[in-house]
């Protein structure tokens, strides 16, 4: 009984193992014969059936090893050495199931799982197919899948046993992660971002192999991107609220390597989520658009070392885990290597692209938007590498907020300009009457809010063109979506098809990053900290915030033991902020209390505790910032938005056939863009 | 000529097209290769040379966006860039340190922690090496003794190496996460418990 756990979970990791193994030695036979065959010009397409029970099978393996090692930390089991690092009998249940992805070894785990439901999910939508690209992307995916299974066998090894003696009690996960829900779920939005940016990497490095240029792999490539992007966008919101909620410091961003690890490969899938554009609707920019798609999957690589290796310093903590920083290392290598190879040797295969000559036409607009976001990924690298350079030579240095800052604001303005000039431009390039006509009243409501905040007194110049140019790509993506819920509407095939497709998702995830950007200028502008000192039973005044403090409240619990200020807000309300201890743990853990609306946060903190008796003050620290919530709000839009374009407006072309011929694969774009433009004109 | 180069050279051409005639246009596209009519020639060479002209307009512009932004993100880093040392490397490099800024790390010493006014004042020790030092901003709400911690601020100036006196300033005080499962840096400090974190 007291090994099952163990046992079990190294079965699970094993048949998942063998059977990815297998599956790849399969694929790798079809294809060599087939390729045969093809070189003596008996090729005959067959089907690869009989190899996709090997990826079910992977997948049922790696559940298999979850389900133990869940099973292990719900029942206490401190055999396995991670358990008991990461457990506690005190542990409440929630972050006892949490506690899986606390650590490497079981994050890698997670990894596995996610992976092999991404690589299910791919093999059962072509579970037929017998096109050369798809074996060749099943082989990349089986081989990253090789590749992290493996990690779990040695150097990340979830199951091994703990030394010595059985613990009679575990260490507990750390104190930080088990304070707030958000930790049950960004991680979970976070890895399955960077997993599943596997399959469309997989998908290109296919067509590649394959030599293939047939058109139908982009929309492939765009939809099993726009999975990940969304919950990855997702995932680094929420991962700034929890930041936010939990480290007592009143921000949501700080430029830390591991937030930048998760910005990287973000920023590189929203550059190719256009260009692909360009290259699906006018073959324009396809090797700029496949090195996108691959230097995503080589980025969640080079952030996966960054934050697993210890190779940085951090404020947040970094597991060294011995051979797992090397191994991944060799992949980042070995895939950049491979990618950079294959474009230079075989991009051509993939059609070399018409040209873009039209300065004001909409894949020129494509062109700057990546280039704005090629820009901000090359800061943010170079920002986020340097220290691993400098350390070569002897300093340790961090690359402090202002690099950042001074660079990603002004890049981050020029992205809300093509933000509000690209939806209106036309592939055909710019008819100037038209352009005026769509962006006069987004322009007009752009330079009111300018105008209005400079009455109000704001003198800063970046967020004054900030707020004015959200403003004004808002209005381009309102109208837009209004337009498209019109017409569809008018067809009456649904008005809810205005917000999904690429069109109407686009133009959803646009506003969410836009919210997202306004908050944040909100907050990091027009915020104030300070500190108060109150006696019980007084008030004390902040920004125009009145505090009371009525007096402190010591709860034991079994896991911790919390000691709370009670503090009103303006009169009313019941907020404790915190100093916690928990279990075995013998330092404080500070838990914030926010009071939250959408125009303020305030946000309290114990600086100080009373000591001895009741009767003496504390120090609160007071933090007042406005449209903070904005921010996660704005994180779901772009959530939501990102998912809805990945759904079909085929209804709707099918309606349309019955007038017009339309390739139906595609998604009818710009024949949709030229026709509102010329119902437009004639109005 | 293929299907396929039609469709480029008409792409290419289109930019100009819509200056010409759109019989020009159409006459144009028809035969690449020169037309009877001398007056077209001249034309197509024209655009041909306005096209290279575009051409290098366009590198010079992408050559002088590309410098600023070299030079943008050479100017970011050299001002940005923070040393990062703990107490006893930082108090031995004070001549070269001066005042500038960088992050110092080292373990909040018991009994230190005192209040005057708005400030804050405590020593943080390494390898057994003290340093003192005065915070004028807001210590985090996990502040306390025993722990380590990540100072960002600058030696005090003074009559010491490097214009510098031994008291370190700052106003912001980063509380290292501690992890059970995080292994140990080499310049990482080591708490009481002996574990690192």
């Amino acid at each position: 009984m007291n090994d099952l756990n163990i046992v079990i979970g190294k079965a699970g990791v094993l048949l998942a193992l063998l059977s990815s193994l297998i599956g790849l030695l399969v694929i790798g036979n079809s294809i060599y014969s087939r390729i045969g065959k093809k070189a003596t010009g008996e090729e005959k397409p067959h089907s690869i059936v009989h190899a996709n029970v090997y990826v079910y099978l992977t997948l049922a393996g790696t559940l298999i090893a979850v389900g133990a090692m869940e099973h292990a930390l719900i029942t206490h089991d401190f055999a396995i050495a991670f358990v008991a690092q990461n457990n506690a009998r005190e542990t409440p249940l929630l972050y006892t199931i949490t506690g899986l992805w606390s650590a490497l070894s079981g994050s890698i785990l997670l990894w596995g799982a996610l992976l092999g439901i991404f690589n299910a999910v791919f093999v059962y939508r072509y579970r037929k197919s017998d096109s050369l690209v798809i074996w060749w992307a099943r082989i990349v995916i089986s081989l990253v899948v090789v590749f992290f299974l493996a990690l779990l066998l040695g150097p990340a090894d979830a199951f091994s046993r703990t030394a010595g003696a059985i613990p009679s009690d575990g260490a507990g996960p750390n104190a930080l992660l088990q304070d707030n829900l958000l930790v049950a779920i960004h991680p979970i939005l976070l890895y399955t971002g960077f997993v599943g940016f596997t399959i469309p990497f997989a998908l290109t490095i296919g067509r590649l192999l394959a030599g293939s240029s047939e058109k139908i792999w982009l929309y492939e490539v765009r939809k099993f991107m726009l999975v990940p992007w969304s919950c990855l966008s997702l995932g680094i919101i929420m991962g700034a609220w929890w930041s936010y909620q939990v480290l007592g410091w009143g921000g949501f961003w700080a430029w830390d390597p591991v937030e930048n690890a998760a910005l990287l490969p973000w920023l590189m899938a929203t550059a190719s989520l256009h260009s692909n554009i360009a290259t699906e609707n006018r073959s324009m920019l396809t090797t700029w658009s496949m090195s996108l798609v691959l230097a995503t999957f080589n980025l969640t690589l080079l952030g996966t070392f960054l934050t697993r290796s210890g190779v940085i310093e951090s404020v947040h903590a970094f597991a060294n885990s011995g051979a797992v920083g090397p191994a991944l290392a060799g992949a980042l290598i070995v895939s950049l290597a491979a990618s950079m190879l294959l474009v230079a040797t075989r991009g051509h295969l993939l059609g070399l692209g018409n040209k873009i000559e039209l300065a004001w036409s909409r894949p020129a607009a494509f062109v700057a938007n990546n280039l704005a976001f090629s820009a901000l990924t090359l800061v943010v690298l170079v920002g986020t590498t340097f220290p691993i350079v400098a350390s070569a030579f002897g300093d340790t240095i961090s690359i402090g907020r202002p690099y950042y800052d001074s660079l990603s604001v002004p890049i981050g303005l020029f992205i809300l300009v093509a933000m509000g000039v690209a939806p209106v431009l036309s592939y055909q390039g710019a008819n100037l009457e038209l352009l005026r006509k769509r962006l006069f009243i987004p322009a007009l409501m752009g330079s009111l809010v300018f105008f209005m905040l400079v009455i109000f007194g704001v003198k800063d110049l970046a967020s004054l063109c900030a707020f004015g140019l959200a403003a004004f790509a808002f209005c381009v993506a309102a109208i837009q979506i209004k337009a498209s819920i019109l017409s569809f509407h008018r067809a009456k095939s649904g008005w809810w098809r205005g917000l999904i497709g690429r069109e109407g998702g686009g133009m959803v995830a646009h506003i969410g990053l836009i919210i997202i950007g306004v908050g944040m200028v909100a907050a990091l502008s027009y915020g104030q900290r300070g500190e108060v000192n109150i006696s019980p039973g007084k008030s004390a005044y902040f920004d125009g915030v009145k505090i009371t403090y009525l007096g402190t409240k010591v709860v034991e619990l079994p896991g911790k033991t919390v000691t709370s200020a009670n503090l009103e807000i303006n009169g009313s309300g019941n907020y404790g902020p915190a100093i916690t201890v928990f279990g075995n743990s013998n330092e404080g853990v500070g838990t914030p209390a926010i009071d939250s609306n959408l125009m303020r946060d305030v946000y309290l903190t114990v600086a100080e505790l009373p000591t001895g008796a009741n009767q003496s003050s504390v120090v609160v620290g007071v933090i007042v910032q406005p449209m903070v919530a904005w921010i996660w709000i704005g994180g779901f839009v772009v959530f939501f938005g990102g998912l809805a374009s990945v759904l079909s407006r085929k209804k709707r072309i099918a309606t349309r056939t019955d007038v017009e011929s339309i390739e139906p694969v595609c998604e009818s774009t710009p024949e949709i863009s030229s026709n509102q433009d010329l119902e437009e004109l004639k109005r | 000529m293929s299907d396929r180069d039609t469709a480029v050279f008409k792409n290419e051409d289109s930019g100009e097209i819509t200056t010409a005639s759109e019989d020009l246009a159409i006459g144009i596209l028809d035969s690449s290769k020169g037309f009877p009519n001398t007056d077209l020639n001249l034309l197509t060479k024209k655009i041909e040379k306005s096209k290279k002209s575009k051409k290098r307009r366009l590198i010079a512009v992408a050559f002088v966006l590309v410098a600023a932004f070299g030079y943008l993100m050479y100017q970011g880093l050299t001002n940005s860039i923070q040393y990062f040392k703990t107490v006893d490397q930082a108090v031995a490099d004070r001549s070269s340190l001066g005042t500038s800024t960088f992050r110092v790390e080292g373990m909040v010493v018991d009994g230190s922690i005192r209040r005057d006014g708005v400030q804050t004042l405590f020593s943080i020790s390494a390898n057994g090496v003290t340093l003192p030092i005065v915070d004028s901003g807001s210590p985090p709400s996990l502040f306390q003794q025993g722990i380590p911690v990540v100072l960002v601020g600058h030696f005090d100036s003074g009559s010491g190496p490097g214009g510098t006196s031994l008291t370190f300033e700052t106003n912001q005080i980063m509380v290292k996460h501690s992890n059970v499962y995080i292994a140990e840096h080499p310049n990482r400090v080591k708490a009481q418990n002996g574990t690192s974190r």
